[in-house]
């Protein structure tokens, strides 16, 4: 798994810094890409981590639209923010957004879509979408035990920094394990229904699919109607399982864990990323220096035999 | 009655009824506009009113493009993906020739060629509008992805953000590029045989074929038309956003009809103009950018926008009914 990129004692010091009582002069402009889910989850981290900071916020949804996005960010500006943090949908068209930000003088944040270039930002701090496909990888590898095993790919949005590291990743994993044939790559667009027919499709020329990988929360809904109506529903352990890998960490996952429907969820650790957004737009607001601009936390992996354990460090299972 | 006792009071009423005909969302526009200035400080103001025009001026080009298509009584579903293979292929071309004219002729051209396979295939081989221009979708976006690995097309010569966030006299330049789509399509519908011919044919197709007109012709040129103003489109989203990508076009097509039939102008073809549609999308704008503002949640301003939609589509309905039909009767 790849390290998290250590924390320089200027960016802690500059981050712990950012007390709550000192940040009430600070508005925080917030623009997210999308509503769903595990959006969901990161905007109650982020109120909270702007609560917690003692700032105020004003939050727009782009809707999966890089146009709208675009006027957001001006909007936020003409508005006056101090800062902006924004989950960009357009990796390129961020980098604009940043510039245009930047230039007017109020730092722009980036959370967990990394912009293409990420030069053009304050401070990005995002899931390490490398080290969870990687964790997958190997555990696909483990799994196989050097056995044949035939697996599906189920792929995110192609548009998107998570959506293409989490599968290039994953399959420079399996490169070292030749008897892994990975029989499809579906491209979703985060899609459920797409991922569900693609595992439908695949179970159908398949029977004896060994493993799919489910590369976000929400769509194992459609995997397991897939699995179920081919009786392949089966729990972890169980002959007929098919062995399941997911990334995200939302409550979702953690009960299809704990149902011992999936293998391995791999949690993104929202609150701390919120929290270090928030707090390097505070202080990126006041003119501090960050240190270090750009952080990737990797994933907290847990299956169904140490959930229980770790369940205090994972924010979807409490 | 006023008309019998005041004639000018009679005259006025006629002006007013006939600018309601022209254009039913404009009560609407500017009591809205009233409305959130007053809500909102600086709602009005030059940044805001900037803002608003850079995602007036794309979105108004594409709902234009289906304005053609509408007032024929056709469909095409296929704009925003032609407007997301064009906004690859400008950025690809500006990134590589270092040229912005360049850039721009290839998304129109893209825009050219999908308006002539449409019309192709519509209006010469009589294939369902509707089948055709979905599959076109589908098409065209897996070109778009394919051509890109599903990844945006970024660092643009910097005067093409320049050029899309810059201004002429103090008026934005995507706002310049709407307004003359916006006058070559109300000249073309109002002063040539080919806009005359448009609006009979969608009137009634079958009188339209035993008058003689030119059916083909007319529908290739709609769909032509079309395809040209979404490629159009493509580039001014280009010029916005400093990049190009396949999934930039997602939204337009919803985005687009909702301001064609918000504007009044009618999908069974025959009834409507291109300064309902501007009305129609500056309605959209201004909802889209205001609720956002005044801190509505997504799910409350997809409610509002939709309910404004259907009602305003009704409103515009029942206006062309009880004025024009009424009055023809």
């Amino acid at each position: 798994m790849k390290p998290l990129a250590p924390l320089s004692t200027a960016t802690a010091l500059s981050l712990a810094l950012s007390g709550p009582a000192l940040a009430q002069d600070v508005t925080i402009g917030v623009s997210f890409d999308k509503i769903e889910p595990f959006r969901e989850a990161q905007i109650k981290a982020i109120d909270a981590a702007i609560e917690k900071a003692g700032a105020a916020q004003q939050f727009l949804n782009a809707d999966k639209d890089a146009q709208r996005q675009a006027s957001q960010v001006d909007t936020l500006i003409s508005d006056g923010v101090n800062a902006i943090v924004a989950i960009p949908w357009d990796i390129e068209a961020a980098v604009t957004m940043a510039q245009v930000s930047e230039a007017s003088g109020v730092p722009f944040v980036t959370m967990d879509q990394a912009p293409a270039d990420l030069e053009s930002v304050a401070y990005h701090v995002g899931g390490d979408p490398c080290a969870d496909g990687t964790t997958a990888g190997e555990f696909f590898v483990k799994a196989a035990d050097g056995q044949p095993f035939k697996l599906l790919e189920i792929q995110g949005g192609l548009a998107n920094d998570n959506g293409i590291r989490r599968s290039r990743c994953l399959n420079d994993a399996l490169a070292a394990a030749p008897n892994i044939t990975v029989i499809a790559q579906v491209p979703t667009d985060w899609s459920t229904e797409r991922a569900m027919i693609g595992a439908q499709n695949a179970l159908q020329e398949h029977p004896d699919l060994n493993g799919i990988y489910q590369p976000w929360n929400d769509g194992l809904t459609g995997i397991f109607s897939a699995l179920e109506a081919r009786g392949r529903l089966v729990p972890v352990g169980e002959e007929g399982h098919v062995v399941l890998v997911s990334i995200d960490g939302l409550p979702l996952g953690c009960k299809a864990v704990r149902d011992r429907l999936v293998d391995l969820d791999i949690a993104t650790p929202v609150p701390e990323m919120a929290e270090r957004a928030v707090n390097a737009a505070v202080a990126a607001a006041r003119g501090e220096e960050i240190a270090t601009k750009v952080e990737f936390l990797p994933g907290i992996p847990y299956g169904p035999d140490d959930v229980d354990a770790k369940a205090a460090e994972l924010w979807g299972c409490n | 009655m006023a008309d019998a006792t005041n004639p000018t009071g009679a005259r006025r009423g006629a002006a007013v009824m006939q600018a309601l005909l022209a254009a039913p969302m404009l009560p609407i526009l500017i009591v809205a506009a009233l409305v959130m200035g007053l809500a909102m400080p600086g709602f009005l103001g030059p940044a805001n009113l900037k803002n608003m025009a850079w995602l007036f001026g794309p979105l108004l080009i594409s709902a234009l493009g289906i304005t053609f298509v509408f007032l024929i009584g056709g469909i095409d579903l296929s704009i925003g993906s032609t407007l997301g293979l064009a906004t690859v292929l400008a950025a690809l071309v500006m990134r590589e020739s270092g040229s912005i004219a360049l850039g721009a002729a290839a998304g129109i051209g893209t825009g050219m060629l999908v308006g002539v396979i449409n019309g192709v295939a519509v209006a010469l081989l009589r294939f369902p509008a509707f089948v055709h221009t979905f599959g076109m979708l589908l098409t065209l976006r897996a070109v778009a992805m394919l051509i890109t690995g599903g990844s945006s097309v970024g660092r643009l010569p910097v005067e093409t953000l320049r050029i899309g966030r810059g201004s002429l006299l103090g008026v934005p330049n995507l706002l310049l590029i709407g307004l003359a789509a916006l006058l070559f399509a109300n000249l073309l519908l109002n002063r040539t045989r080919l806009g005359r011919e448009i609006y009979l044919l969608g009137s009634n197709e079958r009188a339209a074929v035993f008058n003689a007109l030119r059916v083909t012709r007319v529908k290739f040129a709609a769909y032509f038309l079309c395809g040209t103003f979404s490629g159009l489109a493509g580039v001014a989203v280009v010029l916005r956003l400093g990049s190009g990508g396949p999934v930039l076009g997602d939204n337009v097509l919803l985005m687009a009809i909702a301001a064609v039939v918000l504007g009044g102008t009618s999908i069974a073809g025959g009834e409507g103009s291109a300064f309902k549609t501007v009305t129609g999308a500056a309605v959209i704008v201004l909802l889209d950018k205001g609720l956002n503002q005044l801190g509505l949640s997504f799910y409350d301003q997809a409610i509002v926008l939709g309910i404004v939609i259907v009602l305003g589509s009704a409103f515009s309905n029942w206006l062309y009914h009880r004025l024009f039909v009424g009055r023809k009767s």
